[in-house]
């Protein structure tokens, strides 16, 4: 038998087979093993007997009370987590408002009324221009509308120019 | 103060009661376990001052994970494994910082020991001879590695069958073997140090 099969039952203190108690007889290593071995268990077995350190008067209480400030505690943190949370959605909520307005305002703000305006304007004059247009072609004195027109202005000049 | 284990259809009821977050329902649990806790730890660590301490946080962490307790194992077994995993992490953080080695002991410690370790039948030793094979132990398993420690102390110290000590660490049965075996393998292997150190 192996040496260490034997030890692993001569530790254990069960009824050693006839085998066993071969090996034992005739390994010195294995005996010296086993008187060392019961040195240790001996000292273990006597620290069974030491002792034991008792629980202090109120040791439940203490714990029951501590139970309940830990909860406390946790609560706390669980409110202060929740004002936290809310307030961190809140700002994201803000923040996310503003990057809209931001991207919405540049087309409906100032720049985009005085294109309206513009175009406003633009349309004024096209529908100013077209009414001219219609006048002259209905055979109405269209040399008031000519001279409305800068054009003399530019004959002046010439005339000034010819007169030196 | 209340020790004996209580009725199992009262402490079921407890245990209902504390998963459903009753505080309250938790001081008789806590009465009927506090002595053999503070017994295991008391082994585990050694530190008589430390222990009260340590058995506190292990009813703490045992309320906060009531909820899991599934009533499979007993509730004594299920706060036992608790209380040993706390204590495991507790030996390897002290592991660093230990300060005591058995090569401190006393010149009269090493003279019972030297003349008992010849035969030490348990039933011949007195009380002073019993304290010093113990003082030895004490220092032989403080250099223990914390895994071997844990399993020494349920099978030897605290008398817990294989079967028992499978079910607090979750272990099967041939592993908890295999690693009592190496446990007390390396134990004798410090005696033998120990011995030839002197």
């Amino acid at each position: 038998m192996r040496c260490d099969v034997v030890r692993q039952m001569v530790e254990e203190g069960i009824e050693r087979p006839p085998a066993v108690q071969a090996h034992m007889a005739s390994c010195p290593d294995c005996q010296e093993y086993l008187r060392q071995w019961e040195v240790v268990r001996t000292g273990l077995v006597a620290l069974r007997e030491s002792e034991l350190p008792e629980p202090s008067i109120g040791f439940t209480t203490r714990v029951i009370r501590r139970l309940e400030d830990a909860s406390t505690e946790i609560q706390a943190g669980q409110q202060f987590l929740d004002q936290i949370g809310r307030r961190f959605v809140y700002g994201t909520l803000m923040v996310a408002l503003m990057i809209l307005l931001a991207l919405v305002i540049p087309s409906s703000g100032p720049y985009r009324s005085s294109g309206i305006s513009d175009s406003i304007l633009a349309q004024s004059q096209v529908s100013a221009l077209s009414s001219e247009q219609i006048l002259g072609v209905d055979g109405i004195d269209s040399s008031d509308a000519t001279d409305s027109s800068p054009a003399p202005a530019v004959n002046n000049n010439q005339g000034g120019r010819g007169s030196k | 103060m209340p020790n004996s284990r209580p009725d199992v259809s009262k402490e079921a009821e407890w245990i209902r009661r504390c998963q459903s977050g009753d505080k309250e329902a938790f001081a008789p649990l806590v009465d009927a376990y506090q002595r053999r806790t503070f017994s295991i730890v008391f082994h585990l660590v050694r530190r008589r001052n430390d222990v009260e301490d340590i058995v506190q946080e292990i009813f703490m962490k045992a309320f906060a994970a009531i909820e899991s307790y599934n009533f499979q194992s007993s509730f004594g077994t299920w706060l036992n494994r608790i209380a040993v995993n706390h204590c495991y992490d507790y030996l390897r953080r002290q592991r660093s910082s230990r300060v005591t080695y058995y090569w401190e002991m006393s010149e009269e410690g090493q003279r019972e020991i030297e003349r008992h370790s010849r035969s030490p039948e348990e039933g011949g030793l007195n009380s002073e001879e019993k304290l010093a094979l113990g003082d030895l132990v004490t220092k032989l398993l403080a250099r223990a590695p914390a895994e071997d420690r844990v399993i020494l102390t349920l099978k030897e110290i605290e008398d817990k069958s294989v079967e028992e000590i499978s079910g607090i660490l979750g272990l099967k049965l041939s592993t908890v073997k295999v690693r009592l075996h190496r446990a007390r393998k390396r134990m004798v292997k410090d005696l033998q140090k120990w011995e030839k150190g002197r």
